[in-house]
């Protein structure tokens, strides 16, 4: 079965009160949103919380999951993005961080790699994370800077407008224009994983 | 609340919605409007599925793998209470239902319920048989109720053995999995090394112990890797920041200290074109890093002709 597949049973069964489901699901995914999660709010503890709600949220919320609105992965992805820029503005850092590496040897991780249950899931997100990465790179580069902004800051436009010191509808226009490409470039990929099913 | 959005309104605004990036109004109003659009609903929701995508380019992180066990651990519990509390009631809606049950017998000892089913007995002069079936038929119904309270608690407590057992069992996943994501992480260091898409630049000092360092960069994945040796440990308050340097600008690729035997492994992810790098360059800054260098260079690069 095609992994949007998977992800849509487990949500399934999740919905029926099978909570073996959701620890599939979280084998599955915590991974991407991990790393996605630490990435925005910077801290060990917080992105701990902010994961273990997210996927709570998916579990409370499962029976309303509707597959014509997105893939559970595009849904999962969204309420840990959104939980952790709630975390962050809460924190009220939002533009204090730092571009901050992540050490092979920190003590704190005890130098290993967050790691998964599922092999499958592994390879498919280093697959997916390529993807993307190459898909990002056709982007001019202020085209992809207003989309990491938003994204991975959640600054609205006015603020990327006062960030980049940019005029406002230039900033929407480069937006529009970023989103659009990059869905193209990863409806590829994409249709790939569906034709697949 | 939400705004009346236009269709073309709408359509112009899919891509900043499928970011969460317009106001809470203009948000509501451009989802509202794709709900029922046959154009905007899907175009947004490919939009989103597209933006949802970036998550990938977040830099693949180091996270404690116990940690990594108890967020799933606590999810587990919380589902599990979750699924009891929703039988519970129907357990307790069993026995209260049941005639005579639970809910009956609390109310302040009337013994209306056995005095029901007594009266169901049909006419008795005397009494007493009715009132002896009576006290029966309660005491059958106690029975069954301390029976069933009894089977309630054994049930709790092995539910709570089980979360403990599951919780041992997480732990000790949780080791197997360091070890294996110890040994991914290292095949994983090594591949940021070497490949095709790998540049690298050596780093190099003027200091009597000199400290050394390579940066390798893949350009497939924007990842930067620096493995440093010899690198003296920063004072106290101070750290080392890591720099990309272009022609435009300084960007901090964030902070670090090296182990106490001089060595680092820092990685971090920042999209470059090809040719813009300039230099790389470690500098001693205060702790928690600068906006810009403000401190000594430790160890530093040029990168006219980065090797391949």
């Amino acid at each position: 079965m095609p992994p949007q597949g998977e992800d849509r049973e487990l949500v399934a069964r999740m919905s029926a009160g099978d909570d073996a489901a959701l620890a599939q699901l979280y084998d599955r995914w915590s991974r991407p949103v991990f790393s996605l999660v630490l990435h925005l709010v910077r801290d060990a503890d917080d992105a701990e919380d902010v994961v273990e709600e997210a996927f709570w949220q998916v579990w409370r919320q499962a029976s309303r999951y509707d597959r014509s609105r997105g893939e559970v992965g595009t849904w999962l992805l969204t309420i840990a993005r959104t939980r952790a820029l709630d975390r962050l503005r809460s924190r009220k850092r939002l533009r204090e961080e730092p571009l901050t590496p992540v050490s092979l040897g920190d003590s704190d991780s005890g130098g290993a790699t967050l790691g998964t249950d599922d092999p499958a899931a592994r390879a498919e997100a280093s697959e997916r994370r390529t993807v993307v990465a190459k898909a990002l790179q056709t982007l001019p580069k202020e085209q992809r800077e207003v989309l990491e902004l938003a994204y991975f800051a959640g600054l609205s436009q006015s603020e990327i407008a006062d960030r980049t010191g940019q005029p406002l509808g230039t900033v929407k226009t480069r937006t529009r224009l970023a989103a659009q490409k990059l869905r193209e470039c990863l409806g590829a990929y994409r249709n790939d994983q569906e034709g697949g099913s | 609340m939400s705004r009346d959005v236009s269709h073309s309104e709408a359509m112009e605004l899919l891509s900043e919605a499928a970011l969460d990036a317009l106001p809470p109004d203009d948000q509501a109003g451009v989802v509202a409007h794709a709900t029922g659009c046959p154009e905007c609903g899907p175009a947004l929701i490919a939009l989103r599925d597209a933006v949802a995508q970036m998550a990938f380019a977040a830099p693949p992180v180091t996270v404690d793998p116990v940690r990594r066990a108890r967020v799933r651990t606590r999810l587990m519990a919380r589902a599990r209470a979750d699924l009891s509390v929703a039988d519970t009631p129907s357990v307790a809606g069993e026995l209260a239902d049941a005639p005579g049950g639970a809910r009956d017998s609390a109310r302040g000892g009337t013994g209306q319920g056995p005095r029901v089913i007594a009266g169901r007995g049909g006419p008795s002069p005397s009494g007493g048989p009715r009132r002896s079936w009576g006290m029966v038929a309660a005491l059958g119904w106690g029975l069954a109720i301390a029976a069933g309270l009894a089977l309630v608690a054994v049930q709790r407590r092995a539910a709570s053995d089980e979360r403990f057992f599951t919780t041992e069992r997480r732990v000790l996943l949780a080791r197997v999995d360091a070890l294996r994501d110890s040994v991914e992480s290292r095949d994983a260091f090594v591949r940021s090394v070497t490949g095709h898409h790998i540049s690298s630049l050596q780093l190099t000092s003027g200091a009597v112990r000199a400290p050394w360092a390579w940066m390798f960069w893949d350009h497939a994945t924007n990842t930067w890797t620096l493995v440093a040796r010899d690198l003296p440990l920063p004072a106290p308050g101070r750290t080392y920041q890591l720099w990309l340097v272009t022609r435009k600008a300084k960007i901090s690729a964030g902070t670090f200290s090296p182990r106490p035997d001089g060595a680092a492994e820092v990685q971090a992810t920042y999209a470059l074109a090809a040719d813009a790098l300039t230099a790389i360059a470690v500098t001693d800054e205060p702790a928690g890093g600068v906006p810009q260098p403000t401190g000594a260079l430790v160890i530093s690069a040029t990168a006219n002709r980065p090797g391949k």
